[in-house]
C-alpha cells in the first residue's frame, strides 16, 4: 500500500470573490483585472496549510459561485475596460503544439511522467527530509527539461489523447516544480508539510516556527524563484475575533 | 520468474487514418505493480500512444474508462488482470457511436440523463440552515446516489440500443428515482409526468442486463420498478 496524492493544496492566489491577486505596489493582494480562478487550481486560502476532509467543497460551491458571479457582474457592469485581443494572443499555445508536432528523437511522455511521479513520491512525500528535498529540486529540474523534449507518435486530428497527455505533462511539471522548490525552502513543519528535521517540540508546536515561517510561499514559474507574503489572520467581517494559532492535537 | 504478459485483441479505429475498424492483436509485458486492466492499458499506451481510451481517476470514481471487456461492460480500473480470460477482447461500449478506438460519443447518454432534471427541485424559500431529512428518509437514497455515470448499464440494455433517443435508459432512470425518493424534492408530479410515455420509462422490460453490468453494484431495475409503482399509485 502506498499513499497517493488526492488533492492539490495551494494554487493561484485569489481573494474571496475569485479575483486572482498578485503583489503590486506594496499591496500583496492586488487583483488582476479580468482574471479569475476557482476550484482546485485556485487558493482562496481558507484551508491554511492543510485542507481537512470535505472542505474542498468550499472551493467548489462557495468560491466557484463567487468567482462566477463576480465575473458576470464585472463584465455586465462595464467595470472591465475590454482591450482588443493582441494579435499574438495565441502564439504561446500554438508554439507548444508546434513544438510537439515537430519534435524528433524526443522523450516518451509515459516515461517522463512516471519519473516525475516517482520523484515527487520519493522526494516530496508524506514525510520530508532535507537531503531528499535538495536532491528532489535538481531532479525535478532535469525532468522538466526532458518534458520540454517530449515526442508523440500519434498525429491524428481525432480525439488525440497522446497530445493531450503531453500538454498535461507540461502543466504537471510546473506544479511539481512549485511543490518541490517551495517545500525544500520551508525549513519547518506546517500542516501537511511535515519535515523530519522540524519535529514537534514545546518551542515549535507541531514543528511550526511562526516567527520565521508564518507566511505564504509564492512560486514564480519565471526563473523558478520564490517570494513570500503575509498571512491574513483577521476575519473580514467586523467584530469577529481572529482565532489564535494553536497546536494541532489530533 | 518469467514476466507476466497479457494478450489483447483490441478494437481499433481512427477515422483520420483507417478505412474501417479492425481488431488489433497485441501482447504486452507487465510489471509486478500492474494489477488492473487499466495498468496494462497505460503500459500499452506507453509503447503505442495512438491507442486511445478515456481514463482519469484510476479508482472507480470518475466513470470514464468504461469499456466492453470480454463481452461484458465494466471499468478497466476496477477489473483485475489476474483471472481475465485471454486473449482479453476489448471493444468500445456497445450501442453508442464510436469516435475513436475505445472512445464513444456519450452525447445521447447525457442527453437522457439531463432530461430527468438530475437536481433537487424545491421552490420553497430555504430555511435558516439546511433542508433536513430523517435518517430513514436519507436511507432511501442509498444505492441511488452512488452512480458515477459510466454508462455500463445503459449500453448493455437492448431497449436503450434500439431507442437511445426515446428511452431514458437505466442510468437516467436510476437518477430519476434518486430525486423522486428524495423527501426534500417537491417536483414528484412533474417528474412522473415527464416519464409518462410509451418509451421514456415503459421500454424497460426488466431484462436486468443493467444490474449485471453496473460496476458500482447498483440496481437500476429495482429503481425502475419503484417508479412504475409510483405511477400506478398515482393513477388510483
Ligand atoms: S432492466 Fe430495463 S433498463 Fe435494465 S437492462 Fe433491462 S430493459 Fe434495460
Ligand atoms: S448505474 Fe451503475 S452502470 Fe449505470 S451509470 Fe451508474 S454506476 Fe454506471
Ligand atoms: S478511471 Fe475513473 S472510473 Fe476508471
Amino acid at each position: 500500500m502506498v499513499p497517493t496524492a488526492h488533492y492539490q493544496m495551494g494554487g493561484i492566489p485569489t481573494d474571496y470573490s475569485g479575483h486572482v491577486v498578485v503583489p503590486k505596489d506594496g499591496n500583496p493582494n492586488t487583483p488582476v483585472a479580468g482574471f479569475y480562478a476557482a476550484g482546485e487550481c485556485a487558493c482562496a486560502s481558507v484551508h491554511g496549510a492543510n485542507r481537512l476532509g470535505t472542505n474542498s467543497l468550499l472551493d467548489l460551491l462557495v468560491f466557484g459561485k463567487a468567482a462566477g458571479e463576480t465575473a458576470v457582474e464585472e463584465l455586465q457592469g462595464g467595470q472591465l475596460p475590454l482591450r482588443p485581443l493582441p494579435a499574438d494572443a495565441a502564439d504561446f499555445s500554438l508554439a507548444r503544439l508546434a513544438r510537439l508536432e515537430s519534435q524528433i528523437n524526443g522523450e516518451s511522455v509515459f516515461e517522463v511522467g512516471q519519473d516525475m511521479r516517482r520523484s515527487m513520491q520519493k522526494h516530496a512525500g508524506v514525510f520530508r527530509f532535507d537531503a531528499l528535498l535538495k536532491e528532489g529540486v535538481s531532479k525535478i529540474k532535469e525532468i522538466a527539461e526532458r518534458a520540454g523534449r517530449t515526442q508523440i507518435g500519434d498525429k491524428s486530428k481525432v480525439w488525440n489523447t497522446a497530445r493531450v497527455e503531453a500538454l498535461e505533462l507540461d502543466n504537471l511539471i510546473e506544479v511539481a516544480k512549485a511543490t518541490m522548490v517551495s517545500a525544500e525552502a520551508r525549513k519547518e513543519s506546517r500542516g501537511a508539510h511535515v519535515r523530519d528535521d522540524a519535529p514537534d517540540t514545546a518551542e515549535f508546536p507541531n514543528g511550526r516556527n511562526d516567527t520565521v515561517w508564518l507566511k505564504h510561499t509564492l512560486w514564480y514559474s519565471e526563473g523558478n524563484r520564490l517570494d513570500y507574503k503575509p498571512v491574513n489572520l483577521n476575519p473580514l467581517n467586523e467584530g469577529t475575533e481572529p482565532i489564535a494559532l494553536a497546536k494541532r492535537t489530533y | 520468474m518469467s514476466k507476466r504478459s497479457v494478450h489483447f485483441k483490441i478494437y481499433r479505429y481512427d477515422p483520420d487514418r483507417d478505412e474501417k475498424p479492425y481488431m488489433q492483436d497485441i501482447t504486452i509485458e507487465l510489471e509486478p505493480s500492474d494489477k488492473k486492466l487499466l495498468d496494462a492499458l497505460m503500459r500499452l499506451k506507453g509503447k503505442d500512444d495512438t491507442m486511445s481510451f478515456r481514463r482519469s481517476c484510476r479508482e472507480g470514481i470518475c466513470g470514464s474508462d468504461a469499456m466492453n471487456i470480454n463481452g461484458k461492460n465494466g471499468l478497466a480500473c476496477l477489473t483485475a488482470l489476474d483471472g481475465l480470460e485471454q486473449p482479453v477482447v476489448l471493444r468500445p461500449l456497445p450501442g453508442l457511436p464510436v469516435i475513436r478506438d475505445l472512445i464513444v460519443d456519450m452525447t445521447q447518454f447525457f442527453k437522457q440523463y439531463h432530461s430527468i432534471k438530475p437536481y433537487l427541485v424545491n421552490d420553497n424559500p430555504p430555511p435558516e440552515r439546511e433542508r433536513l431529512q430523517s435518517p430513514e428518509d436519507r436511507e432511501e437514497l442509498n444505492g441511488l446516489y452512488e452512480c458515477i455515470l459510466c454508462a455500463c448499464c445503459s449500453t448493455s440494455c437492448p431497449s436503450f440500443w434500439w431507442n437511445p433517443d426515446k428511452f431514458v435508459g437505466p442510468a437516467g432512470l436510476l437518477a430519476a428515482y434518486r430525486f423522486l425518493a428524495d423527501t426534500r424534492d417537491e417536483a414528484t408530479n412533474e417528474r412522473l409526468d415527464n416519464l409518462e410515455d410509451p418509451y421514456r420509462l415503459f421500454r424497460c422490460h426488466s431484462i436486468m442486463n443493467c444490474v449485471d453490468a453496473c460496476p458500482k453494484g447498483l440496481n437500476p431495475t429495482r429503481a425502475i420498478g419503484k417508479i412504475k409503482d409510483m405511477m400506478v399509485a398515482r393513477a388510483v
